[in-house]
C-alpha cells in the first residue's frame, strides 16, 4: 500500500519546479550533515589527543573510543571491537559516532585497504529502519546523519582506492533502500572506479612487495620503459674486489645507451647525479643517473630537418630489402630518446645503500659488463644532497636508502674519481 | 528493263555532290565496288578519294585485305601521297609484302611511306621516284643493304629506320642521300666524315654506342643546318637527351664513359624503349608493347622444340628418381644460356626459359639449375673475356656448377653483409673473410663456383661513403673455403643448402666480377636475373598444383555430386587458372622485352613477375588445404610436398614484403624525377594558385578517369573493354602516386603500407597488360582454345580493375578512413607489451 502511494506521488511530482524545490533543501541537509560530521571529527580528534580517556568528552557522553585504547593493533582486534559493539545492546546506540571513530583509526590498524572491514562497519547499521517509505522521505534525505556517515565511509574507501563489491550493494540496499544516497554514491563509484583501476601505464603488482630490492627493481624497470630494449641488471658489489659496502645495485641500461657511450668523446666527463626520488605506491626509492652534458650544436643538427621535403627526385630504393633510412637531417642519424636537451643519459641505478662507494662499484660493474669505454672517460659525482661515503655512516638499521633533505649546500660538489 | 532504268535514274538523277555524300556513308570496300559500276561514278569517287584517301593511315589499311587494297589502289593509286603502317601485326609479313608490291605498282606519286617489317624489293623501291618521307622497320641482311643502296637516287627528305643496327656500309649508303633533312637511325661505328655529307640535315636522331666526344663535337660543327640532335647513350637506357647544338660536354663525357658495357650489349636488338611499368607510375602506357613479343623466329623455334624433345622424354620417364649429374650434363641442362662460342647452347632469355620448362616439374632440381644459370648470366653480362674463357666452357658442360652466395644468417646491424673483403695494396690481392648461408650446393661429383657478394672499403673514399659491395668468383676448392652445416629446409629438400665459411681466402683481381666497389649496381642486375629465373619454378609448381587439383575434383564424388560441379570448386579452379595464365604471360613478356630491345629497363617487370607469381603460388597451394582436407598434409603426399616447396620458394632470396617495397620505391623513384615540378606546386598551393585551380576544375576523378592511351587499338576488338580497364587502372595508379607525393613529399618512403598498396596496383596492372597482350596474339593467330584465353584475360582484367580501384580508393581516403591509423596506434601498445596485450576475456575487475 505504501509502495503504491509512493509511486503515485512520484508520478505526480514530475513538475520540474517541485523537483527543484526539493533539491535545494536536500543540498542544505547534506551540508548540514557534513558540518555535523566535521564536528564529530573534531571531537574525535580531541578525544584521541587526550589519550582516548573514555567518556571524558561532553559531546559524546555515552561512547568510549575503544580504538584509541586498543593495545594490539591488528585486523583481528579491529573486527573483534566491531563485533563487541554490535553485540553490546540491541539498539546499537551511537553507532554513527562509532563508525566515524572506527574509520578514523583504520590506518593505525593497517586495515584501510581492506574491503571486509568496511563491510563490517556498514553491517553495524540496523537493517530496514532507514529505508524511506514515501517520496518525501526519499528525496529529503531520510536519516541524514546516518546516510552521511555511510557516504563518508564510501568516500574514505574511494580515497584509499578500495573498490566495493556487489555484496556491499546488497548491504546498502538493505540499510537505506534503493533510493538512499549512499547507494547512489555506491553506483557512481562502481561506474568510475573500475575504469580508473587499470588505467596506470605502469601497473604495480598487487600486493606491492615489501622488499626494498624488489621495489627498487620495479622503480628502475618503470623508468626504463622509455626504451623498450632496456635491460635491468641486479649486481652485487661483492663482485668488485675492493668494494667497501656489501649491497646490491639495480642498474638499467639499453644497448642504445651502450652505443651512445661508445661514441661518447673520451675527453668529456660523465656525471653521476642524484639522488632523485621515485615513489612506488607509498615507498620512496632514491636513484642516480649516469649522464653527460648535451652537445647543443650536435642536437640542433640532428633536429634540423632535411633541406627540402618537397623534393621527390631523390627517392632511394632498398637493396636486399634493407631500406636505407631516409635522411631526416644532414647527419643521417636519428636522435635517440636518451639524448635530451639537458644531457645524454647513459644509465640509471638504485643501490641498497645509496653511498658513494656503492656508486663507484656501479661504474666498475658497468665497465666490466660490456662498457669498456667507461674506463677511459672521467666520471664525476654531482650530488643534490649529502650522500654518505660508505654504509657505516648511515645511522640506524633502516634499509631504506638515505633521504637527507638538505639540498642547499652540496650542489655542484664534484668529487673526482679515477 | 525496269532494273536498268532504275539504275539509270539513280545515276543521272542525283547530282555529283549527292553521290559524294552517298559514297561517304559507305565503307571502303563498297565504295570501290560502286566506283566500278560506271565511268561517272568512278570519276566522282576519284574526286572524293582525292580528299579522303590522299593519306592512307593505319586504321584504313587494317580494314582491307590485299585484294581489296589492290582494287582501291588501282582506282586511285596515283593520287595517294602517303601510306603509313607503323604497328606490327602477327604473321602478316607475306601479306604486307604483297601490299608493298601493289603500292609500288599503283602509287607513282607517293611522298610519305611507312611500313613495319617488310621484305621489300629494292628494285621496286626505286620506282617511287617522288618519295620524300620513309619510315621502315627491317631486319639486317643483304636485302637491307641493297634496299638502302636503291634509296640513293631518290630525293628523300626524312628517313627513319628501325631495326637492328646498321653496319658501316649501310650507313655509307644513307650518307649518300644528300637531300636528307631528318634522319633517325641506329648504327655501328662509322667515320663521322660520312655524315658531314648530309649538309641539308636539320634533325638527327642517332644511336651510335661508341661515339666519342670529339666525334660528337665534329658532328655539331660540321652540320651547319642542324637544329636538333638526339644521341642517347645506348648502354644505360636512362634516356639522356642532349638537345640543341649547345651540348653540355661534361654530361656527354659521362654518358660515353662505359664503352665495355656498351660492347657487351647484345649486338642485335632494337634500341631500348621507355620502361613499361615504371611509366605506369607516371600515367603513360607504351601501347606498342601490347604486341606480344615474338623473339624466337620460326626456324629457331623449330630447332628449339627438337632439342627439347629428349629433355622432355627424360623427365617424363623418370619422374621422381634422383637425377644423376651425368644425366643432367648429357642433357645439356647446364649450358642452356652459355654462348655458343663456349660450347653452350647460346639461348637468349626467352629460349633458355622455354628450354628449362621441362625440368621445372622437379622444383628442387630446377632451383639448383636456375641458381647456376643466374651466375652464368652474370658472367655473360659482366665477365671479362678471360673470365668467360676460364669459366664458361666448364660451366656449360656441367663440370663446374655455380651458385650465388649472397644472403647471411645474421646480417650485421649497420652493414648489408658481414662478409668482408679487404685489399692488400702491396700484393694486389683480396682477403675474404666471413660466412654466407642458404647456398645451394652442386650435386655430388661436380666442383663448385660461388658468386660471393662481399662488403669492401673503397680505398679512395674514406668513411661510410666508401663502403661498397664487390662481387667475387670464388672457387670451391680454394684454400680457406669451408662448407658449413646443412640447412634443414622446409621444402625443396633435394636441393641441399649449406653455410659456407670463408677463412682468409686469398683472391686475385681477376676473380672480381664486374668492377670492384660497383657491387650495388651489379647486384641489382643479379637480382633481376634471379627474379626472372625463379619465377619459372613458381609457374611450374602452380601448374602442377592446378592439374592435381583438377584431377581430384573430376575424380571425386561427394554425396552424389562431383566436386568439380560445386560452385566453390569451379571458382577456385578458375582463379588458379587466371593466376597462372597471368604469371606465364608476364614471364615471357618480360623475357621478350629483354631479348627484343637492347638494355631495356626491366627492373620492375622482373620484380613484379616474381612478386605476383609467389603471391599467387602461395594462394593456390593453400587453397589445396581446404579442398583436399587433411589428406593434403599427409607426409609424402604431392599436395604436401608442393605446399612445402611453395613456402620455401616464398622465402628464397627476397621475401614478398621486400619485393613489394622494391617495386613501389623503384616506381616512385622514376615518377619522382618526372613529376617533381607538379608535386612542388601542389605541395605549396598558396604560391601556385593557378595550378590548384586547374586541378579543381579538371573533371577527371578516381572513379571515372579520363584517358587517351588508345590501348584498345592495339588488341583484338573483343578485348576493347579490358584494354579500357587497363587505361583506367594506369590513370588511377598515376593519381595515387601524385596524391601520395602531394601528401607526404619525400617522406613517402616511410609510408610502407601505402607503398605496398602501390606495389599491388602496379603488379595487377602488369598482369592485366601481359594477359591481354598474350590473349590478343593467341586469338589473332588462332591458337588452340584461344577463345578461352580471351575469357581468361577478360576475367583477369575485370578482377584487376576492381582491385586497383579498391586499392587506389584506400590510398585516396587516407589513413583515417582506411584503418591504417588504428593499426599504427595499436602497434605501439603491442611493442610496449612485447606481444599480445589483452587480458583473458573472462577476467573480473572487481
Amino acid at each position: 500500500m505504501i509502495r503504491k502511494l509512493h509511486c503515485i506521488l512520484r508520478l505526480n511530482s514530475t513538475i520540474t519546479q517541485s523537483i527543484y524545490k526539493q533539491r535545494a533543501p536536500t543540498l542544505h541537509c547534506r551540508n548540514y550533515a557534513t558540518n555535523e560530521a566535521n564536528e564529530n571529527h573534531k571531537n574525535d580528534s580531541s578525544n584521541t589527543k587526550r589519550g582516548g580517556a573514555a567518556g571524558s568528552s561532553k559531546n559524546l557522553p555515552s561512547i568510549r573510543n575503544p580504538f584509541a585504547a586498543a593495545h594490539e593493533k591488528t585486523k583481528n582486534s579491529y573486527l573483534t571491537m566491531v563485533e563487541i559493539f554490535e553485540e553490546r545492546d540491541v539498539h546499537r546506540r551511537n553507532h554513527v559516532e562509532f563508525i566515524y571513530a572506527a574509520l578514523k583509526h583504520m590506518p593505525d590498524f593497517g586495515v584501510e585497504h581492506d574491503l571486509e572491514v568496511y563491510k563490517a562497519l556498514i553491517n553495524v547499521m540496523p537493517k530496514g529502519k532507514f529505508i524511506p517509505t514515501n517520496l518525501f522521505q526519499a528525496e529529503f534525505m531520510h536519516y541524514p546523519k546516518q546516510q552521511q556517515c555511510i557516504i563518508d565511509l564510501l568516500e574514505q574507501m574511494e580515497d584509499y582506492g578500495v573498490m566495493p563489491d556487489y555484496e556491499m550493494e546488497a548491504m546498502l540496499l538493505n540499510v537505506f533502500g534503493n533510493k538512499g544516497h549512499p547507494l547512489r554514491k555506491y553506483w557512481r563509484m562502481m561506474y568510475w572506479m573500475p575504469k580508473f583501476k587499470n588505467l596506470s601505464p605502469w601497473p604495480l603488482p598487487d600486493p606491492v612487495p615489501d622488499d626494498t630490492l624488489e621495489i627498487a627493481k620495479l622503480a628502475v624497470e618503470r623508468m626504463c620503459t622509455v626504451d623498450l630494449r632496456s635491460k635491468i641488471d641486479v649486481f652485487e658489489t661483492s663482485e668488485i674486489k675492493d668494494a667497501l659496502d656489501d649491497t646490491w645495485i639495480v642498474s638499467g641500461m639499453s644497448p642504445e645507451q651502450s652505443k651512445l657511450m661508445r661514441e661518447h668523446s673520451r675527453q668529456k666527463a660523465l656525471y653521476i647525479e642524484g639522488p632523485f626520488n621515485i615513489w612506488i605506491r607509498n615507498r620512496r626509492i632514491n636513484y642516480f643517473t649516469l649522464r653527460a652534458d648535451a652537445d647543443p650544436e650536435f642536437l640542433a643538427q640532428l633536429d634540423k630537418p632535411q633541406v627540402d621535403e618537397d623534393d621527390v627526385t631523390q627517392i632511394g630504393v632498398p637493396l636486399f630489402g634493407r631500406a636505407p633510412p631516409r635522411r631526416h637531417n644532414q647527419l643521417g642519424k636519428v636522435r635517440s630518446v636518451h639524448q635530451q636537451d639537458d644531457g645524454t643519459i647513459f644509465a640509471i641505478c638504485a643501490t641498497g645503500t645509496s653511498t658513494k662507494d656503492s656508486l663507484l662499484s656501479w661504474i666498475r660493474l658497468l665497465e666490466a659488463h660490456g662498457n669498456a669505454s667507461l674506463g677511459e672517460i672521467p666520471v664525476l659525482f654531482r650530488f643534490t644532497s649529502t650522500v654518505p661515503a660508505k654504509a657505516e655512516q648511515i645511522e640506524g638499521p633502516s634499509n631504506l636508502p638515505a633521504h637527507s633533505s638538505d639540498t642547499s649546500s652540496n650542489k655542484e660538489h664534484p668529487d673526482s674519481k679515477p | 528493263m525496269g532494273n536498268s532504268s532504275a539504275k539509270y535514274d539513280f545515276e543521272t538523277g542525283l547530282s555529283d555532290s549527292c553521290w559524294e555524300l552517298v559514297i561517304s556513308y559507305l565503307d571502303v570496300i563498297s565504295q570501290v565496288r560502286l566506283a566500278q559500276v560506271s565511268k561517272r561514278l568512278y570519276s566522282i569517287f576519284r574526286n572524293y578519294a582525292k580528299r579522303r584517301y590522299k593519306h592512307l593511315d593505319e586504321k584504313l589499311i587494317q580494314m582491307l585485305s590485299a585484294e581489296e587494297l589492290e582494287q582501291l589502289l588501282q582506282l586511285i593509286g596515283d593520287q595517294v601521297q602517303s601510306y603509313v603502317k607503323y604497328s606490327c601485326g602477327h604473321a602478316f609479313e607475306q601479306l604486307y609484302r604483297r601490299h608493298f608490291e601493289i603500292i609500288v605498282r599503283n602509287c607513282k606519286h607517293l611522298e610519305r611511306f611507312a611500313l613495319y617489317k617488310v621484305l621489300l624489293c629494292p628494285e621496286l623501291m626505286s620506282q617511287l621516284s617522288q618519295l620524300q618521307h620513309l619510315w621502315l622497320r627491317i631486319d639486317a641482311g643483304a636485302l637491307r643493304s641493297r634496299l638502302l643502296e636503291s634509296l640513293i637516287p631518290l630525293q628523300l627528305e626524312v628517313l627513319v629506320l628501325r631495326g637492328p643496327q646498321l653496319n658501316a656500309e649501310e650507313t655509307k649508303y644513307i650518307c649518300n642521300i644528300t637531300s636528307l633533312k631528318e634522319l633517325d637511325i641506329c648504327c655501328a661505328q662509322t667515320p663521322i666524315e660520312q655524315f658531314l655529307k648530309l649538309q641539308q640535315l636539320e634533325k638527327l636522331h642517332m644511336v651510335m654506342p661508341w661515339i666519342t666526344d670529339d666525334q660528337f663535337l665534329a658532328l655539331i660543327k660540321g652540320l651547319q643546318r642542324l637544329q636538333t640532335i638526339y644521341v642517347p647513350r645506348s648502354a644505360g637506357s636512362k634516356a639522356t637527351a642532349t638537345s640543341n647544338s649547345s651540348v653540355n660536354a661534361q654530361q656527354w663525357a659521362e654518358e660515353s664513359r662505359s664503352p665495355e658495357e656498351a660492347s657487351a650489349a647484345a649486338q642485335q636488338g632494337l634500341p631500348a624503349r621507355e620502361p613499361l611499368v615504371k611509366n605506369f607510375f607516371v600515367g603513360l602506357a607504351d601501347n606498342e608493347l601490347l604486341g606480344y613479343p615474338e623473339v624466337i623466329n620460326r626456324e629457331d623455334m623449330a630447332s628449339l622444340q627438337n632439342a627439347l624433345l629428349p629433355v622432355k622424354d627424360y623427365f617424363a620417364e623418370a619422374p621422381l628418381q634422383p637425377h644423376s649429374l651425368e644425366n643432367l650434363q648429357q642433357l645439356g641442362l647446364y649450358g642452356l644460356n652459355v654462348p655458343t662460342d663456349y660450347d653452350g647452347k647460346g639461348y637468349a632469355w626467352s629460349a633458355s626459359l622455354m628450354a628449362s620448362e621441362p625440368e621445372s616439374n622437379h622444383t628442387s632440381l630446377a632451383l639448383s639449375l636456375q641458381t647456376h644459370r643466374v651466375v652464368v648470366d652474370m658472367l655473360r653480362e659482366l665477365g671479362t673475356p678471360e673470365q668467360q674463357q676460364k669459366y664458361l666452357p666448364e660451366l656449360g658442360s656441367g663440370k663446374l656448377v655455380a651458385s650465388d652466395a649472397i644472403f647471411e644468417y645474421a646480417p650485421p646491424e649497420n652493414d648489408l653483409f658481414g662478409t668482408k673483403a679487404s685489399y692488400d695494396l702491396d700484393k694486389h690481392t683480396w682477403t675474404l673473410e666471413g660466412e654466407k648461408a642458404f647456398v645451394v650446393m652442386a650435386p655430388p661429383g661436380a666442383s663448385q663456383l660461388f658468386l660471393v657478394l662481399a662488403q669492401t672499403q673503397n680505398i679512395n673514399v674514406t668513411g661510410e661513403l666508401g663502403r661498397e659491395l664487390t662481387l667475387f668468383l670464388v672457387d670451391g676448392k680454394q684454400p680457406g673455403v669451408r662448407l658449413g652445416e646443412t640447412h634443414a629446409t622446409f621444402g625443396c629438400r633435394e636441393a641441399v643448402m649449406r653455410r659456407i665459411h670463408f677463412d682468409q681466402v686469398q683472391l686475385s683481381n681477376q676473380q672480381i666480377l664486374g668492377r670492384a666497389y660497383e657491387g650495388n649496381r651489379h647486384s641489382e642486375q643479379l637480382m633481376r636475373f634471379s627474379r626472372l629465373r625463379s619465377t619459372l619454378l613458381g609457374i611450374g609448381l602452380s601448374k602442377r598444383l592446378l592439374n592435381h587439383l583438377t584431377n581430384f575434383s573430376v575424380e571425386t564424388t561427394q554425396c552424389g555430386v562431383q566436386v568439380k560441379d560445386l560452385e566453390m570448386t569451379k571458382v577456385n579452379l578458375s582463379q588458379a587458372m587466371c593466376s597462372i595464365y597471368a604469371m606465364e604471360s608476364m614471364l615471357y613478356l618480360t623475357a621478350g622485352l629483354m631479348d627484343e630491345f637492347n638494355n631495356q629497363d626491366v627492373t620492375l617487370e622482373t620484380a613484379i613477375t616474381k612478386y605476383y607469381t609467389l603471391q599467387q603460388l602461395y594462394a593456390i597451394s593453400t587453397q589445396n588445404l581446404s579442398l583436399l582436407g587433411p589428406a593434403s598434409l599427409h607426409s609424402g603426399q604431392p599436395a604436401e610436398l608442393a605446399l612445402r616447396d611453395s613456402a620455401q620458394l616464398c622465402t628464397q632470396g627476397e621475401s614478398l614484403t621486400t619485393l613489394s617495397m622494391f617495386i613501389a620505391l623503384s616506381g616512385l623513384q622514376h615518377a619522382g624525377i618526372r613529376m617533381n615540378e607538379g608535386v612542388r606546386k601542389l605541395r605549396n598551393p598558396l604560391f601556385n594558385p593557378g595550378s590548384i585551380f586547374s586541378k579543381f576544375l579538371s573533371s577527371t576523378s578516381l572513379e571515372s578517369p579520363k584517358t587517351n592511351m588508345r590501348l584498345a587499338e592495339h588488341v583484338h576488338p573483343t578485348l576493347e573493354a579490358p584494354a579500357q580497364y587497363i587505361e583506367h587502372s594506369v590513370a588511377r595508379l598515376n593519381m595515387a602516386v601524385e596524391l601520395m607525393f602531394t601528401r607526404y613529399g619525400n617522406s613517402v618512403v616511410e609510408r610502407q603500407h601505402e607503398l605496398q598498396r602501390l606495389a599491388n596496383i602496379a603488379t595487377i596492372i602488369y598482369a592485366m597488360w601481359a594477359s591481354i597482350a598474350r590473349a590478343s596474339r593467341s586469338y589473332c593467330i588462332g591458337l588452340p582454345l584461344a577463345d578461352h584465353e580471351l575469357l581468361t584475360a577478360t576475367a583477369i582484367c575485370s578482377q584487376g580493375r576492381d582491385d586497383v580501384l579498391r586499392l587506389a580508393m584506400e590510398i585516396y581516403n587516407g589513413n583515417y578512413i582506411n584503418n591504417d591509423n588504428n593499426l599504427l596506434r595499436l602497434s605501439k601498445q603491442v611493442a610496449k607489451s612485447k606481444g599480445y596485450f589483452a587480458v583473458h576475456p573472462l577476467t573480473f575487475n572487481f
